[in-house]
């Protein structure tokens, strides 16, 4: 069904592009969610990555699938994003998110990143897992996301990073040791 | 890994075996080797132990995967080219007595260079707040009426404008990325966090 709509797309027809979307939307929207710790940034992410996706589907040939293409961009967009969150203090980006997504001060973790133990301590499932995982390298956090939150296989999650198997399984591992560490107080909970 | 089995290289790779059970669990083992780790997992309690707990770390991510709320932002591409409607009604509230106005004002032979100076102003607006001289830095895309235009901003990041230029009509499809209420209006809520 995507490469009919693609072609359509490429001919101009944004009523196709937008069922295109409406597909994946979801999908790139969790993935950004998750690699940014942030559903404020993620929206803004995904408005970015179909832009771009928009912009270039003129340069899309088929050599992959449209969701691959697709989870690229997103992957990019999210990298990029996170570039540019390292030219901020994190403390003040993380003080920012906090207070932004606890309603406006509910939860405010002030002049600190919102550590596993902390979330935990307030009962939120949620925080603790995004702050975990942002205590992940990007890569190790994007293979994780990939494999759990948007269910694609090994060698999908090689085709979108361009890495290899062995990279994806060496990476899932330690990615699921260290947030076993972090989540451990949840686990009790959720078993 | 069905098809392809892989061994990690480099000195600080982890073992195979835990890599196979972390295949296992994520259903990429091959038939083959699936029934004989399913053997050693019987066997061994402590082998049996490191698997439940990759099993119980996936029913935590599993409880937060399943309630996440769908994308609610905002559809820029989700405008069809008659440009007769948007998608967002705070926007289409916004925009249809500016378009309005617009048709009743020109005729179409106008419309593209009002399409140009609506951009250009706005970049020039823009490059004022910031107290940059103005400009346009980039015109990314035109194709079927659309043009798209992005305006890189010092500390605001990058506004992305889309515009539908027909014959007979001048729409602004969407302004997105850019801190300025009074010239984009107000965007659509977004999704609180559970």
């Amino acid at each position: 069904m995507d490469r009919q709509l693609v072609q359509r797309s490429q001919r101009g027809d944004l009523e196709a592009f937008s069922q295109l979307v409406e597909a994946h939307q979801d999908a790139m929207y969790h993935l950004a969610w998750k690699m940014l710790g942030s559903p404020t940034d993620a929206a803004d992410v995904v408005q970015e990555a179909f832009l771009r996706a928009l912009r270039g589907l003129g340069e899309f040939h088929g050599k992959s699938s449209f969701r691959t293409w697709l989870y690229r961009i997103t992957v990019h967009c999210c990298l990029n994003h996170l570039r540019h969150r390292q030219r901020r203090p994190e403390a003040e980006y993380f003080d920012e998110v906090a207070h932004t997504e606890a309603g406006g001060g509910e939860i405010r973790l002030q002049g600190q990143v919102p550590r596993p133990d902390t979330a935990a301590e307030l009962g939120d499932l949620r925080a603790a897992i995004d702050a975990a995982l942002g205590e992940l390298s990007p890569g190790h956090r994007l293979t994780f996301v990939l494999r759990e939150y948007n269910g694609l296989s090994y060698k999908e999650i090689a085709d979108v990073t361009g890495v290899s198997l062995g990279t994806v399984m060496s990476r899932l591992h330690y990615a699921r040791k260290r947030l076993q560490q972090l989540l451990v107080e949840f686990k009790p909970e959720v078993c | 890994m069905k098809n392809s089995p892989t061994s990690p290289k480099g000195r600080d790779a982890p073992a195979s075996e835990e890599l196979r059970l972390h295949a296992y669990a994520d259903g990429e083992l091959a038939p083959g080797e699936a029934s004989a780790l399913e053997e050693r997992l019987a066997a061994d309690p402590e082998l049996r132990s490191r698997y439940e707990q990759i099993l119980a770390l996936r029913r935590v991510v599993e409880a937060d995967r399943a309630v996440l709320p769908p994308y609610r932002g905002p559809r820029p591409w989700a405008v069809p080219l008659s440009g007769t409607e948007l998608v967002a009604p705070e926007w289409r509230q916004w925009l249809i007595p500016f378009r309005e106005a617009v048709a009743a004002l020109l005729s179409p032979a106008w419309a593209r260079v009002a399409a140009a100076g609506v951009a250009f102003l706005a970049a020039a607006a823009m490059g004022l707040r910031q107290g940059q001289a103005p400009g346009i830095p980039a015109v990314a895309a035109t194709s079927a009426g659309v043009a798209v235009l992005s305006v890189e901003l010092p500390e605001a990041g990058t506004g992305v404008c889309m515009m539908q230029v027909p014959e007979e009509n001048l729409t602004v499809l969407w302004v997105t990325g850019l801190t300025y209420p009074s010239l984009v209006g107000p965007g659509p809520a977004e999704e609180a966090p559970s």
